[in-house]
């Protein structure tokens, strides 16, 4: 050993005699261990007490809960098998506010920019859900329904530039048959803060889409099903990794409806009414079904799902003077004019005036100090006469013997005044004038003038054309108002049998007698025939109908006529109406022959037309016609 | 030649471990290994990665380090501490010249399919030189002039690092430095002084982080207003000047203190601007603020901080089991095999989990306390202090950033991170433990068994 080992050896050193060193060394570890037990202790707060707390924000972290919307019920026509409203795969674009970078604004923009960009979201809609989601968290909202494959292919390839977006596969609505039945299906909408509110408890969500108008509006409980829930587990990267359907978060799909309407007859409406601004009706007499219905101008429903994209198309529509979005059939209120006689005949005979009493039918009569102007045959005629003739002042005549109260009192049991009951919605109920409303309302006292206006439809008195389908239908099932209905009945999904079916729901009585119903036939076949609706006395059907022309201050007269005719067991009633359809006899009345020739008997509309348009009298119009529909050549610009 | 052989015999032949050290550093190491799978383990990648077989690999290294480190003479190692501290500084300043470029950092040596960081060895250098420096001028160790001279060695390397930069290892060599030289036997009141500097240095960053939250309090208002600091300092200053003359005439050990006291607040202060100015990096001061209010940016900067959090509580008493842990399989948690890995393990073995790894942590520094009191040397308790600092403070900082007790350094946890460098160098401390252990087996067998032969 050298001397240094020896050296070292000196030098050993005893800790345990060194009590200074000792001390510090108990000292330095007693700290060590504090420190420890500070830290076991905060492991302690965070993993056995705030555990669960934290737990929860881990499921958070990793869980998104995605709404499956529901496929939507189908809508068919009366066959069964002709679908007009269903659904198609698509994508939809969801928000994530959890992933989206809320604190860093300038990111935030620049994936709002992206976004609008890349995938077409609307920036200012994107903005707003942004805003106003911030507070919610750990599940998705919908951000934009209905994008291409190629949008959603560009979202998964560049996911990472797009924190807060996500997509998911949904079923989209679509209208195959786009205007056609515009206004019997109406549209979905997503939801309103508003309606979601009123509707919060019937299992909405706050991105569910909701039936707007029509039977999508109408059934849309029905319709709609229950919306499913799943879980998708997402990586720190927004990846999903895993996904499953909660137990109870299956979608439920909605019922399948069946319409009353015949698409045959409706294809026919659109043929004969395009291009003329009005509303035509066919429907059962017997029943209230309602074979056809059809406004025009009308829209194309699937503008509706995607608005965004058809931002333009709604707005135009929105602007135009006519109002596609209105649907005539059951929201325009018209004076009804002559097409009223009907009710004031049933009036009449009801109030002590016999089917043989004559009264003036030409000429002009004194009411007041006004003279009421009416036009028809110089001699005195009957009930039945002055119906075919449309004689104003018989019916002025009758109406100022019998008195408002019991014009109104039969008006209300036609149900006018009241809504017809059919189910769509934002349906108008009109008027019909009182005594008392005009006190009410122009704070001035009804007169006899009034009564004489009321007498033949003008005035004061206000109805829709389905409403005067339901007149005509009641005089031609023997005095019987039925509600109308277009739904037959709705189909539970997936064979689950019928949900709900619609009845025959007869409403009133009118108590008419054999008779008197027969009488104001009677008087509706001479109008057809030798009458003011001429037009329709070329045809081989049994036509029954009364016109009406509607005076229109400084404007064309709005056109009525209401018939029915045999078809097979019962009758089929049409109304067709015609905004400044001139006369009722010009217009509506070919045109109501043109739809039941073609319903009845399969011949094409335009055939009554060149039929008509060998007359002599009013002959451009009925050329017109022809040329609109492309029958014809003409040098007029073509509308429609 | 013949005298090494038989050194080599001799240790060998009188070889003892202190086994329980041993069992606790390696079962940390295999917990780590357990863990690096499992934090490989992801959704991301296709099967686990080789990364804990790579670890393994480092592990039989270290392993094979420890053995040798416990067979040479630490006190032979120590003499030659002037060229250690040269090659450990020229070693630290190689990643500069041909180093490999990760996160914007030069930390590492590139060596193809390995890479070492200098950083992490130099720690155990340094805790050997600065113990043969106090052992050497111990009687001298009072005077300000020795105490300087060893601030200025451990500078060095320390400034060679913060420039890497890697501002987390160059923190941990403080209180290595300290804990050294608390047993060196420098004055207790120094480090009471010391202890008032780093309060009033690290007062100025916090409080510009508090001030960023919006958190307001007149003392963050003021603190955040240089102008009011500056001030501060200069009447701080003027203070202790005045007590250091009035110091003159009338001595006083109050006057002293206060003259200290004031006197440390003015250089706290002023590090404390400078270095919330111009040292501390965007990133940094973002960490600051992630640990004062995580919430504030949970999305940036307190993101790390959240999801380690949401990491360890969701493991709840026992876990979620072994590689059931979501945080990590999902990628929520960041850096998982090595800042975070403590957050795996509290995910997935809960608090059982996570407190046996503190429970083992405290076993190896309960080690390192008992073999400190049986010490042959003064050299050897020096250095085996200055170790169990190196692992408390890392273990400790690193542990409280994964559960929000302290902010976000990049300080691995020893035995447990991923990492060559980190792992064999903590090895090779413990086989110099295990050498100083072995001593006083040694010592014993020189006093008892061998006669000096001539």
């Amino acid at each position: 050993m050298s001397d240094k080992d020896v050296k070292e050896i000196e030098r050993v050193f005893k800790p345990k005699e060194d009590f200074i060193y000792v001390l510090k060394l108990y000292a330095v570890n007693y700290v060590f261990l504090t420190i420890f037990l500070v830290i076991l202790g905060r492991l302690f707060y965070l993993q056995v007490i705030e555990g669960h707390k934290y737990e929860l924000l881990s499921l958070n972290n990793r869980q998104q809960l995605v709404q499956i919307p529901s496929p939507r019920g189908r809508i068919f026509v009366d066959d069964g098998k002709t679908i007009i409203a269903r659904n198609q795969k698509s994508f939809s674009l969801y928000f994530d506010p959890r992933t989206f970078p809320y604190q860093d604004k300038e990111a935030g923009f620049r994936i709002i920019d992206q976004a609008s960009k890349q995938l077409g979201v609307d920036p200012n809609e994107f903005l707003e859900t942004v805003n106003k989601r911030r507070r919610y968290q750990y599940r998705t909202f919908l951000l934009k329904p209905n994008v291409s494959f190629k949008t959603v292919a560009y979202l998964a390839e560049h996911f990472e530039e797009f924190p807060g977006i996500s997509y998911e596969s949904t079923p989209l609505r679509e209208y195959p048959e786009g205007r056609l039945y515009s206004h019997i299906l109406g549209y979905i909408n997503k939801i309103t803060p508003k309606q979601y509110q009123e509707r919060k408890n019937l299992g909405y969500s706050s991105d569910s889409f909701l039936g707007v108008m029509g039977v999508e509006g109408r059934y849309d409980l029905e319709l709609r099903g229950q919306d499913g829930k799943k879980v998708k587990i997402i990586d720190s990267k927004n990846r999903v990794v895993d996904e499953y359907t909660l137990p109870d978060g299956k979608a439920v799909p909605g019922g399948d409806a069946i319409l009353t309407i015949d698409s045959r007859v409706q294809n026919i409406l659109k043929r004969v009414m395009d291009g003329y601004t009005g509303a035509a009706i066919v429907s059962q007499t017997s029943t209230g079904e309602i074979l056809g219905l059809y406004s025009y101008p009308n829209f194309n429903p699937n503008i509706f799902i995607n608005p965004g994209d058809h931002a333009q198309e709604i707005q135009k529509n929105r602007e135009n003077s006519e109002n596609p979005y209105l649907n005539r059939t059951i929201q325009g209120l018209y004076p009804p004019a002559s097409t009223f006689k009907i009710v004031m005949a049933a009036a009449a005979l009801k109030n002590g005036v016999n089917a043989n009493d004559r009264f003036q039918c030409n000429g002009s009569i004194m009411v007041g100090d006004r003279k009421f102007r009416g036009l028809g045959t110089t001699q005195k005629v009957e009930m039945t006469h002055a119906i075919a003739y449309s004689c104003d002042v018989f019916f002025y005549t009758v109406g100022l013997k019998i008195g408002v109260t019991a014009i109104g009192s039969m008006a209300k049991q036609f149900n006018l005044g009241n809504l017809t009951g059919i189910d769509l919605l934002y349906e108008k109920a009109g008027r019909v004038p009182t005594q008392r409303w005009k006190n009410e309302r122009y704070g001035a006292f009804w007169w006899d003038g009034d009564t004489a206006n009321l007498s033949i439809g003008q005035g004061y008195l206000l109805t829709t054309p389905l409403q005067m389908n339901t007149v005509i239908s009641a005089i031609a099932n023997g005095g019987v108002v039925y509600r109308p209905h277009i739904l037959k009945r709705i189909l539970a999904p997936e064979g689950g049998g019928v949900l709900f079916e619609s009845k025959r729901d007869p409403i009133v009585n009118l108590l008419l007698s054999n008779s008197e119903i027969d009488l104001i036939r009677r008087g509706l076949r001479g109008a057809a025939t030798i009458g003011t609706a001429a037009a329709a006395s070329d045809s081989p059907l049994l036509i029954r109908g009364k016109t009406g022309t509607a005076q229109n201050e400084g404007a064309k007269n709005h056109g009525w006529f209401i018939s029915y005719v045999p078809y097979q067991d019962g009758n089929l009633a049409v109304t067709v109406f015609i905004e400044h359809g001139l006369g009722g006899a010009i217009l509506a009345a070919p045109f109501s022959t043109a739809i039941e020739e073609a319903v009845i008997l399969g011949r094409d509309p335009h055939e009554v037309f060149i039929r008509l348009a060998k007359d002599r009298k009013h002959q451009d119009v009925y050329e017109d016609w022809l040329c609109i529909k492309g029958y014809k050549k003409c040098s007029l610009p073509k509308k429609g | 030649m013949r005298s090494f052989l038989y050194g080599v015999y001799y240790n060998v032949r009188y070889l003892r471990f202190d086994k329980t050290l041993l069992f606790a550093t390696l079962s940390l190491s295999f917990i780590g290994v357990l863990s690096i799978y499992a934090a490989s383990n992801n959704a991301e990648s296709e099967g686990v990665s080789i990364l804990y077989l790579k670890q393994l690999l480092f592990i039989a290294i270290g392993f094979v380090m420890m053995f040798v480190f416990s067979i040479v003479n630490y006190r032979k190692l120590a003499e030659h501490s002037k060229i250690l501290f040269v090659l450990c500084v020229v070693f630290l300043l190689l990643p500069f010249a041909f180093g490999k470029v990760i996160n914007n950092a030069k930390r590492w040596i590139d060596f193809g399919p390995f890479t070492v960081q200098p950083s992490e060895f130099a720690k155990i250098v340094l805790i050997v030189v600065i113990a043969k420096y106090l052992e050497h001028h111990r009687a001298k160790m009072n005077s300000p002039r020795y105490i300087a001279l060893l601030f200025l060695i451990v500078a060095a390397p320390m400034l060679v690092i913060m420039a890497q930069p890697d501002l987390g290892t160059s923190l941990v060599l403080m209180p290595i430095l300290f804990v050294i030289l608390f047993f060196g036997g420098v004055r207790i009141e120094y480090f009471f002084y010391l202890f008032c500097v780093g309060v009033f240095l690290l007062a100025i960053p916090f409080a510009s982080a508090m001030d960023k939250t919006q958190i307001s309090h007149p003392l963050v208002e003021f603190l955040t207003n240089p102008n009011y600091v500056l001030l501060c300092v200069l009447l701080a200053l003027v203070v202790s000047l005045i007590l250091y003359f009035v110091n003159v005439v009338y001595r006083s050990f109050i006057l002293k203190f206060f003259m200290f006291l004031f006197l440390s607040a003015t250089i706290g202060l002023l590090v404390g601007l400078f270095v919330d100015n111009f040292v501390l990096k965007d990133y940094q001061k973002g960490r600051l603020l992630a640990f004062v209010n995580p919430y504030f940016d949970k999305l940036n900067t307190g993101y790390n901080v959240i999801q380690a959090q949401i990491a360890v509580g969701s493991g709840r008493l026992f876990g979620h089991g072994f590689l059931k842990g979501m945080q990590g399989y999902l990628g929520f948690l960041p850096s998982r095999t090595t800042d975070f890995i403590f957050s795996i393990i509290s995910e997935e073995f809960g608090f059982a989990g996570s407190s046996l790894v503190l429970g083992l942590f405290m076993l190896v520094i309960y080690r390192l306390f008992r073999i400190a009191l049986e010490v042959k040397d003064y050299l050897g308790g020096l250095i085996v202090a200055g170790l169990s600092m190196l692992v408390f403070f890392q273990a400790s900082i690193n542990i409280a950033m994964n559960v929000g007790l302290a902010p976000i350094t990049g300080v691995p946890l020893p035995f447990l991170s991923y990492g060559g460098s980190s792992i064999i160098s903590l090895y090779i401390g413990v086989g110099i433990v295990q050498n100083i252990y072995n001593r006083k087996y040694i010592n014993r067998a020189q006093t008892f068994q061998v006669r000096p032969r001539r």
